[in-house]
Formats: structure tokens, C-alpha cells, sequence
């Protein structure tokens, strides 16, 4: 059966999809399959927290308040008594899912955006979008999330909203910018010519060529999303407590930092190995 | 020059005026009432009202926006809510410890940056190299907060080097009490040099491979000389360019770092405004802090059209 002309045009597009050649590549460097093995444990963690923490995330016993690291309690236990290690494993899916979430978010509103305003290039729509794009960069990251965060109101989907709005200037530059150059290909025109309307041109035809340098900014925000979100949990901007988010852990026992340095640093080493793992893992697809 | 600079100054006043529009669209756009969060869920109506009434709520939102646009043109910000004065008198007073603070640490990261990322570049793929671009990720991976807090650990409590110098008494200005800005300083400091290191290090292997290096060598030319007068000057425009993009970041890192080493900064009174609910501190906060980011981008390309012949001040 003779193919319809959108598969034709669909046929003429560049190539987008991934090769097993790349695939094997990646696997060659050894900093990418740790970056990838740590990112399997952290989603089992997470996934699993409730199977395989010890302890509750808000079991209090005040008489194992600020014990040291033991076989009990592998990590200590904090102020109140909880056991670190568990709520370092309970917050695992509040930290993880939140940066993902923002940035899922900013690639989806950012694309859009990008998308939208590169395929009107040149109208005032266009101008409109960038100028505020523009406008919303020069505010600085954590600013703005902190302010966004203060407006919404405290809670972790405030948070991942914040964060979304923040990152999602970046995704509709990069959108954008390829929009511009492929745009004037000649399959654009083909499909214009078959009679594609805007809507189908944008989405069918644009975006599979425009996705790839947005999934590549994706993957290399989500350790800053992971910092960023740390960061305004810290402020007590982010999940409300006794929910355990690791930014809060550790800006809820600063004070106890000579006497049980382990209070601070084992959320930290979660919040630093789990931004390593992605950055690594964002970094190998990158060179792709 | 004096065109250029005057065009250059005119630019900025459209991106100016669209982030004092966005600042404000943010807290009045938002759905919820600022009187109601304020005051809490259970205020009266009768509360709610009279705030209504002091912060101009009750009145259309265009005639709010052209009110509050014509006192910002004056400079006025409007009036904290916790401590009754105007809001650029805050932002006065705490300025100069960020820009101080910001300046350390702009500073440490060049003085850790540049040599690591000039030797880096050099030595490229000996072991220095690959330290110190372990470094750089380290410095990357690591939220401030935990960095800022792993140096006043080890600066503090195992080593005991800050306890007379004192780490809690940064309310001062840097000139009285330098090395309290040391430890906040290089808290910063860490997370900028890394790429900085990683710039310089790519800018000296392309530099280190033209023509011009090539000559400079065969002429006689000590490695040392080739590295800080010829190669250094061509990575210095990069260079500008990066610490001028990171102002932005920088100005969230201050945040953090002001409010764990309880300097008074801009940092300090936005965190501050904001579990105070004082909606003005921290609209004024903002917009300070963006403007600075406006000013700073400015600077940076009237430094480029001194340092570098080939941009003309068109």
C-alpha cells in the first residue's frame, strides 16, 4: 500500500531516534553505569521506603534522642529521637519526585511556549513571550522559586510549581532557537502544502525534530531542580514537617552540628549522591 | 563611547520596567488574598477589610499597578509591615553586607578558579587535571547549605580556627572583620570556581593550540609567560562572561549563606519578610535584587567593549 503523504512527509523528517551504537557507548564509561546504578537504588528506595526503612519516619522515642550511629540505628537519631536512616529513606520520594515533577513540568510549559513563539517568529506574540522570558531570567533561581514558594503558600506541590516556573524559561529558549532552524526546512513546507493546520504542523511535524535539546536540558536539570528544592526545604519552604524532606532535616538539627554531625551530613550525602547521579547520568547522554 | 553607553543604559529600562511588572503581577495576579494570608484563615472580614483598605487591595487591580509603578519611579518601595519604615530603607541597610559578601566571594573564586583552571588547561589529562576537575563537580553536586556547613564544621569544631575570629558576628563590614567573610566567602566561592576552572581549562587548550602560542614558544617565550600573559588575556573575556551570568545564582546562594551565618544582607530580610508575611519587604527584595542582576549584566558588557578591540561601541 503506497504510503499517505503524511508518512511521507513524516519519512523526510531528520533522523531523531536513538541508536543501539549510542546506547553502548554510554555503557562503555564506568562513571555513567555508577551514576545509573545509583539512580536504580535511589528509585527502589523511594519506591520501596515503606518495605525498607527500619524505623517510621515519625517514630519518636525521646530516651534515643541524639544517639550516635549504631547497629540499632545505623545513622543515629535525631532530636527527637527518630531514626536518621528512616527518614533519610522515607524522604527519598518527596525530594526525588518533586525536582522530576518541576522539571517535567518546565519541559512541558517551556516546549509550549518555545514552541508557540518560535513557529510565530517575527509577530508580536513572539516578541511578547521573549521579552517576558527575558524579564523572568534576570530574577535570580532561589529568588524567585523562595518568592513563588512564599505566594503559593508553604507545601511541597508549591514548591515543585515554584521550581517548574523557574526552569521553564530555560526549555523555551533552547525550543525556540531550534524552532527557528527548522522551521524553513523543506518538510515544513510539505506539510503546510498537504494542508497540515498550524496545531498539526507544531506538534507532529516541529516538535519530534525540536525535542531532543530539550530532553538533553532535562536531564541536566534535574540535580539543580533536586538542589533547588533542598534548598527552599531547608527555608522551610518545601514539604510541611514531620513530613522528612532532606533540605529540612538538615536545617532542622543545624544546632545539634558539633555535638551530631551525622544529623546534618547524612541527609546531605543523600541530597549530594543522588544530584551526582543524575548529573552523571545527564552528562553521558549528553555526549552522545 | 558615550553613546554607546547611554544606548546601552536605555536597553535595559524596557527589561527594568517588564520585571517590576512580573514582581508585581506575582503577589496581586495569584488567586488567594495577601489581606487573608496575612492575617490567617480565621481574621474577620471586618480585619481583612481595614488591610484591604492600608495596603490599597479594594481597588482595581490597574489603578494598584499605575499607583504602585508611579512610587517605584519615585524610589519608593512602600512600608515594611513588621517594622514601619519604608522598604528602601532596609534594602539600604543591608546592601552593602551583600554586595561585600558577593565581592569576598567573587574574588576567592577567582583567586581558586583561575590558577586551577590555567594549570588544568596546561597540564591537560595529567593527574592535576583530573583533581581538580573532581573538584569541580564536587563543588557542583553540593547543595551551599551543606557546603557552608561542612566548612564551619571542619573550620570550627575540629580544627578550632574560627573561634575567636568568630563566625556569628558578620554584622560588620568587611573591613573591620575580613575573616568573617572568609568562611561564607568560600562557602560561595566553592560552587563558582569549579566552572570557572572548567572555562579557563577549555579556553587555554584552544588558546594553548593557535598559531600566535605556537610562535610565542618558538621565540623563546618561558611556558610561565605564555600562560599568564598571552593565554590568560584571551580567557578573560569567557571568564567575565561567566561571573557576570552567575550574579544571578550567586544572589541565591547569598540568601542561603546570609541566613546560616545570620549576616544582615538582602538575603537575610527577604527570608526574614517572608516568614513574616511582610509582603513589601519582600516584593522590594525581589526587585532590589533583580535590578542588581540588571546592573551587573550592564557593567559586564561595558567591560567587554574596554577590554576586548573587537567590539566597537556601536
Amino acid at each position: 500500500m503506497a504510503l499517505s503523504m503524511e508518512e511521507q512527509i513524516a519519512d523526510a523528517r531528520p533522523e531523531t531516534g536513538i541508536r543501539s551504537r549510542q546506547v553502548r557507548r554510554f555503557f562503555r564509561r564506568p562513571g555513567n553505569i555508577v551514576g545509573l546504578a545509583l539512580i536504580v537504588v535511589i528509585a527502589v528506595v523511594g519506591v520501596g521506603a515503606h518495605w525498607i526503612a527500619p524505623y517510621g519516619a515519625n517514630a519518636t522515642n525521646f530516651s534515643d534522642a541524639l544517639a550516635h550511629p549504631s547497629m540499632a540505628h545505623l545513622l543515629g537519631t535525631d532530636s527527637l529521637g527518630r531514626d536518621v536512616l528512616s527518614r533519610i529513606i522515607y524522604g527519598t520520594d518527596s525530594s526525588i519526585l518533586a525536582s522530576l515533577g518541576a522539571v517535567l513540568m518546565a519541559l512541558i510549559a517551556g516546549s509550549v511556549i518555545g514552541l508557540v513563539a518560535g513557529y510565530a517568529k517575527g509577530t508580536v506574540l513572539d516578541e511578547v513571550l521573549m521579552r517576558i522570558i527575558d524579564a523572568v531570567l534576570v530574577l535570580p533561581p532561589l529568588v524567585l522559586a523562595m518568592a513563588l514558594a512564599f505566594i503559593f503558600g508553604q507545601g511541597l506541590l508549591n514548591a515543585i510549581i515554584a521550581i517548574a516556573v523557574v526552569f521553564s524559561p530555560q526549555f523555551a529558549r533552547v525550543v525556540r532557537s531550534k524552532v527557528l532552524t527548522v522551521r524553513e526546512l523543506p518538510f515544513i513546507e510539505a506539510a503546510r502544502g498537504a494542508g497540515a493546520g498550524h496545531a498539526r504542523i507544531m506538534l507532529r511535524h516541529i516538535l519530534p525534530s525540536v525535542i531532543q535539546p530539550a530532553l538533553v536540558l532535562a536531564t541536566l536539570s534535574i540535580g539543580n531542580a533536586i538542589i533547588l528544592e533542598a534548598s527552599l526545604a531547608y527555608l522551610g519552604l518545601g514539604l510541611q514537617p514531620p513530613n522528612p524532606s532532606w533540605g529540612f532535616m538538615v536545617s532542622s538539627d543545624v544546632n545539634y552540628l558539633s555535638q551530631a554531625p551525622w544529623l546534618i551530613f547524612a541527609p546531605s550525602v543523600a541530597i549530594a549522591l543522588s544530584v551526582f547521579a543524575v548529573t552523571v547520568v545527564g552528562q553521558g547522554l549528553q555526549e552522545l | 563611547m558615550a553613546q554607546y553607553l547611554i544606548r546601552r543604559v536605555l536597553l535595559s529600562i524596557p527589561t527594568a520596567f517588564l520585571v517590576a511588572t512580573i514582581v508585581f503581577s506575582l503577589v496581586h495576579l495569584v488567586p488567594g488574598n495577601p489581606a487573608v494570608v496575612i492575617l490567617g484563615v480565621q481574621a474577620s472580614p471586618s480585619d481583612v477589610k481595614m488591610l484591604d483598605q492600608q495596603l490599597h487591595l479594594n481597588l482595581p487591580i490597574w489603578q494598584q499597578y499605575l499607583d504602585w509603578l508611579g512610587q517605584l519611579i519615585q524610589g519608593n518601595l512602600g512600608t515594611s509591615m513588621i517594622y514601619q519604615v519604608p522598604v528602601l530603607q532596609l534594602i539600604f541597610q543591608s546592601l552593602p553586607r551583600t554586595i561585600e559578601l558577593s565581592l569576598v566571594a567573587m574574588a576567592l573564586s577567582i583567586l581558586i578558579g583561575v590558577p586551577a583552571g590555567l594549570f588544568a588547561g596546561f597540564y591537560h589529562g595529567r593527574l592535576w587535571d583530573r583533581i581538580s576537575l573532581y573538584l569541580a563537580t564536587v563543588g557542583v553536586v553540593l547543595p551551599g547549605f551543606v557546603i557552608a556547613l561542612l566548612l564551619i564544621y571542619v573550620f570550627t569544631y575540629r580544627l578550632h580556627w574560627l573561634q575567636i575570629a568568630g563566625i556569628a558576628h558578620t554584622g560588620t563590614a568587611v573591613w573591620i572583620s575580613p575573616l568573617a567573610y572568609l568562611v561564607p566567602g568560600l562557602t560561595l566561592a566553592f560552587g563558582l570556581s569549579g566552572p570557572l576552572m572548567r572555562i579557563l581549562r577549555t579556553e587555554v587548550r584552544a588558546v594553548a593550540m593557535s598559531d600566535h602560542i605556537r610562535t610565542m614558544r618558538m621565540m623563546g617565550s618561558s611556558e610561565g609567560r605564555i600562560m599568564w600573559k598571552w593565554t590568560f588575556k584571551n580567557a578573560l573575556i569567557p571568564m567575565i562572561t561567566f561571573l557576570g551570568t552567575q550574579l544571578g545564582l550567586l544572589m541565591g546562594g547569598v540568601v542561603i549563606i546570609e541566613n546560616i551565618f545570620s549576616i544582615p544582607g538582602m538575603g537575610n530580610l527577604l527570608v526574614t519578610g517572608i516568614f513574616n508575611k511582610d509582603y513589601p519587604v519582600v516584593q522590594g527584595c525581589v526587585l532590589a535584587m533583580a535590578f542588581m542582576v540588571i546592573v551587573v549584566n550592564l557593567l559586564v558588557e561595558l567591560v567587554y567593549a574596554v577590554i576586548d578591540p573587537r567590539i566597537s561601541y556601536r
